[in-house]
């Protein structure tokens, strides 16, 4: 629990660090690109606007000055106090006729009306342009502009564009005291799409405001709501060029700019707090199969591997505990064996003693006597008795060679040369067992091993071999070859093979099959290996058994068998 | 024989004078088609034939030019001899024009003129001038209905006829996918008497068809407007099932480009009920021209099928190697319109003879479908015509317009009441 605690106060601290070095350059960065955009925004809107407005306040001026010089023009021409009164139009001549026609062709101008010296509309030109009831209709809406009076705009109807009524006395009207008056009808929306140069590059929309609190976009649209107008620059009383900052930068930096940015922040640390959460689940994962591998190593259980991790960030720490084990189990292992081994050899070197000089005297009297005997009942006997002395004997002689066997001699011996030995030495017992042996050698192989002790191990397993065969027949190979770090002698047989129960424990002394075995053959095989500082191995299926023999290529002579 | 003979002599004698104005037509400020007999009756017609306009008057001299040789050709026509003058689409001097032409020239009869504010003007000289004013291209309702000159004549159909077919055509092929809710409809026109006709006469159409309808706005750029973004923007800032626009010739090819960058034309619906299928349209925009635009045209190249038709567009082209505007056929049909009245009443009648003439007048013309012809409301002396209404869509058929029109609609004017206008 104490490792995983650390491992959780390691990782938070790593997701701490990580959270710092993620967000705070974010922040910072966010910081410096709201004051960036401030300045940005500060710069272009009041740097420029300024110049900017200025000069669409002269456009607005110098546009309303030509119509009025148009209207002068007109006066000068239009001199007789005829033309103002209702019926003026029946005493245009025609020459008048054409002139007003020309002053209508532009696409500024509506039409031109007349009136009397109180104001009062008689007609206009064209006819249609204009009427008592349009005039009557502006009449709310009048502000001055140098000598002339300006009338509208109209109100905003679906139906046709607004107009603006432009009016100015023509003064030193020949015959009349009370000078009339002349009105230019102005196309509005030719106005309010004067401002729409400061609305190009974004920043800005134009409205133009009029009088009545009416306010009206760069296309002649009325506009409902004034609260949003950041800037107002008067034009002449009642109108007005009215500024609207557009919402994408109305608060620099933008809202929608800001929510993206917390909205990146909020994303990294739920990144972070994920992957977090991923590594963390992912090493505890790890740790925990580790914990579990390591109390079992602790409760006892050497034999059971614990399990690497391949690919895993534990994967050399798995590795390393797992060699640990089975060193300390061969280390357990091999003392267990020496102690067991120590006692078995005291325990055989008393009973070599104490009962083979009895057995002998036993043994040579029953000799003498089966000499003597002259009963062949009796002396059958007697010789059944020397034989299984002679068992006996041999039992304890077994015992001893595994509890004290003899040093190895060991020469370097041709392989194939005692292998052939061996093969001699078996054949008649192999043909009695119906059985073949075959030698797989490459001549040239050398090894450097006790060959007495080489001979009885192969004869013992040979012979293991043919027993396993049951009578059957069967084929057994002695195949020795050279590998990398190994000389390996195998030797392999077609039989029954050897069940799996018995195979864990068939290096163990007195442990045997056969009814009439010590099971002590395949311990000392095992003993006379070790002894030559070799190893011996076997595998087994249902469908024959190998047991390998395999000495390191470069021996240790200097070793002393204990 | 002798008659035939002298047939003969007055076809030549009228082709060669037709060729040799037409080869010096560039450098004359005025133009003279047709007979140089001094005895012909003279025709004096006004167009643009520089600026936006230009086009117009150009496509309406051929159309002149064809309906002289179509009258050349028959014996029962007297001659006319054509003078033509460029208007500038301004009042004061197309007015100017009218008088000299009456006065000096001795015209009996004007024609022409593109710009209904300018028509206005010039019917009232005419008025004045008692010479008949045949109107060929401009189509404001306001000459006609209700009529106030007894001299004024119209060849086209008009803004109320076009604007009434618009009106049926919305509430058949448009109303039913708002799902019975009034259909929302912005409008943009150029800023004249011709862009407040339309709309006037629209809106009286809808309410005459009881067509529910909400609008949404009006927009009013002025005639020959550069910049049409700001307007753009105000057509996609409020949501529209369908925006009308009567802009015509160059004013409806740079608005079209103009708004082709921008989503208008996925915003809503947008349909030109009176000349936005006109050919140069077409053809000036070529793959610019978005499918499914609703239009139509005072007449159209590829309808309808007849051979009148055909020939019509195939002499125009022969002569200019190009297709024809509706101008061409307005033109064209102002001089037979006149050809016919004299033919009938003869050159010597009388005013209210010829006024009689023309108000029974009864003229097939290319663009009158199989088994229909143009004949003339007496009561309002507009000509009364079919209306076909199509949607823009791929056709290569008749180059440099990469796009015609298409799954026509069409809409028949009623003999006796054309007020009302119902088949």
């Amino acid at each position: 629990m104490s490792s995983i605690s650390q491992h959780k106060r390691l990782s938070s601290r790593y997701l701490l660090l990580s959270l710092v070095v993620a967000l705070v350059p974010l922040f910072i960065f966010a910081g410096l690109y709201d004051r960036y955009f401030d300045q940005l925004v500060s710069k272009i809107t009041d740097g420029r606007i300024n110049t900017q407005v200025a000069a669409v306040q002269n456009e607005f001026r110098v546009h309303l000055r030509e119509r009025l010089y148009q209207l002068d023009v007109l006066a000068d021409e239009l001199d007789s106090p005829e033309i103002f009164q209702k019926d003026g139009k029946q005493n245009l001549p025609e020459e008048l006729e054409a002139l007003l026609r020309l002053q209508t062709d532009l696409n500024n101008v509506y039409g031109i009306a007349f009136f009397d010296a109180e104001k009062q509309f008689l007609w206009s030109f064209p006819e249609y342009a204009y009427s008592p009831d349009r005039y009557h209709a502006v009449q709310p809406y009048k502000t001055q502009f140098e000598q002339a009076d300006i009338l509208g705009p109209e109100e905003f109807t679906f139906d046709r564009p607004s107009s603006v009524l432009l009016v100015k006395p023509i003064i030193g009207l020949s015959g009349n005291n009370k000078a009339p008056y002349l009105g230019l009808i102005l196309r509005f929306n030719s106005l309010a799409a004067i401002p729409k140069s400061l609305g190009t590059d974004g920043i800005f929309t134009p409205y133009l405001g009029v009088p009545g609190n009416r306010i009206f976009d760069i296309v002649g649209q009325p506009v409902q709501s004034i609260d949003q107008y950041a800037q107002t620059f008067d034009l002449f009383p009642g109108w007005s060029i009215k500024l609207k900052q557009n919402e994408v930068l109305a608060a620099p930096p933008s809202a929608t700019l800001r929510y993206w940015l917390i909205g990146l922040v909020i994303l990294t640390a739920a990144c972070l707090l994920l992957v977090h959460w991923f590594i963390s689940k992912r090493l505890n994962r790890q740790l925990d199969t580790l914990i579990v591998g390591i109390e079992r190593v602790a409760s006892g259980d050497l034999k059971s591997p614990v399990p690497t991790q391949p690919g895993t960030e534990l994967d050399r720490l798995t590795i390393a505990i797992e060699k640990m084990r089975s060193q300390l189990n061969q280390v357990i292992q091999s003392n267990v064996e020496m102690e067991r081994r120590a006692s078995l050899g005291n325990l055989a070197a008393g009973l070599a003693h104490d009962i083979r000089n009895p057995l002998n005297i036993v043994g040579i009297t029953t000799k003498a006597l089966l000499k003597r005997e002259l009963n062949d009942e009796k002396k059958e006997m007697l010789s059944m008795v020397k034989d299984e002395l002679g068992r006996v004997n041999r039992v304890i002689d077994n015992l001893l060679n595994f509890a004290r066997p003899t040093p190895p001699k060991q020469e370097v011996v041709i392989l194939a040369e005692e292998l052939q030995l061996v093969s001699n030495l078996l054949n008649a017992t192999v043909h009695k067992h119906k059985a073949n042996l075959r030698i797989e050698c490459d001549a040239t192989l050398e090894l450097l091993a006790d060959p007495t002790h080489l001979h009885q191990v192969l004869i013992n397993l040979v012979l293991n071999a043919i027993q396993s065969f049951n009578g059957q027949g069967g084929n057994v190979t002695i195949n020795a070859k050279r590998e990398p770090e190994e000389l390996v002698i195998a030797v392999i047989d077609n039989g029954p093979g050897i069940d799996s129960s018995h195979l864990e424990r068939i290096f163990e002394p007195f442990y045997t099959t056969k009814s009439t075995g010590t099971g002590l053959g395949l311990a000392i095989c095992q003993a006379l290996i070790q002894a030559n500082h070799g190893r011996m191995e076997i595998h087994s299926t249902s469908e024959g058994t190998t047991v390998c023999l395999k000495f390191p290529i470069q021996a240790k002579l200097d070793d002393t068998y204990e | 024989m002798q008659n035939k003979n002298k047939f003969k002599l007055r076809i030549n004698n009228t082709l060669c004078l037709l060729m040799a104005c037409l080869l010096s037509q560039s450098t004359l400020a005025e133009t003279r088609l047709g007979s140089a007999d001094e005895y012909a009756t003279k025709v004096g017609c006004l167009f643009p034939m520089t600026g936006r306009g230009g086009l117009y008057g150009h496509d309406s001299l051929i159309g002149i030019q064809i309906a002289l040789e179509k009258i050349a050709s028959s014996p029962r026509y007297p001659e006319l001899q054509v003078l033509i003058e460029d208007s500038r689409s301004k009042a004061s001097r197309a007015t100017r024009i009218a008088r000299t032409f009456a006065q000096e020239e001795g015209a009996r009869f004007l024609c022409g003129v593109v710009n209904s504010s300018v028509a206005i003007q010039v019917a009232q000289v005419a008025s004045q001038e008692e010479v008949f004013f045949i109107g060929t291209d401009h189509a404001s309702s306001r000459l006609t209905e209700p009529l106030t000159n007894p001299y004024y004549f119209r060849l086209s159909n008009n803004t109320k006829q076009s604007m009434l077919a618009g009106a049926k055509y919305i509430k058949e092929h448009l109303l039913p996918k708002t799902n019975n809710r009034p259909i929302r409809i912005s409008y943009i026109a150029p800023d004249y008497e011709y862009g407040y006709s339309v709309w006037q006469d629209l809106t009286s159409a809808l309410d005459e068809l009881n067509v529910p309808y909400q609008i949404v706005t009006t927009l009013w750029p002025r005639l020959y407007e550069a910049n049409y973004s700001p307007f753009i923007r105000a057509l996609m800032e409020q949501p529209t099932d369908l925006i009308v626009n009567s802009m015509w010739g160059g004013d409806l090819v740079a608005f079209i480009q103009q708004a082709k960058s921008t989503p208008l034309f996925d915003h809503s619906a947008f349909a030109n009920f009176d000349t936005g299928g006109n050919y140069e349209v077409l053809a000036a925009l070529g793959d610019d021209m978005p499918d499914g635009l609703i239009m139509s045209s005072r007449h159209h190249t590829n309808w309808p099928r007849t051979e009148l038709n055909h020939w019509f567009v195939e002499r125009f082209k022969a002569i200019s190697g190009r297709y024809p505007s509706y101008a061409a056929e307005g033109a064209y049909s102002g001089l037979m319109a006149i050809a016919e009245s004299l033919a009938i009443a003869g050159t010597n009648a009388s005013n209210d003879t010829i006024r009689k003439t023309l108000e029974q007048l009864v003229l097939h013309l290319p663009e009158d479908p199989i088994g229909y012809s143009s004949f003339m409301d007496e009561r309002t002396h507009q000509i009364q015509q079919v209306i076909a209404i199509g949607t823009t869509q791929a056709n290569s058929n008749q180059l440099p317009a990469k796009k015609l029109l298409g799954d026509w609609v069409v809409y028949y004017p009623s003999r006796f009441s054309p007020f009302k206008n119902k088949e």
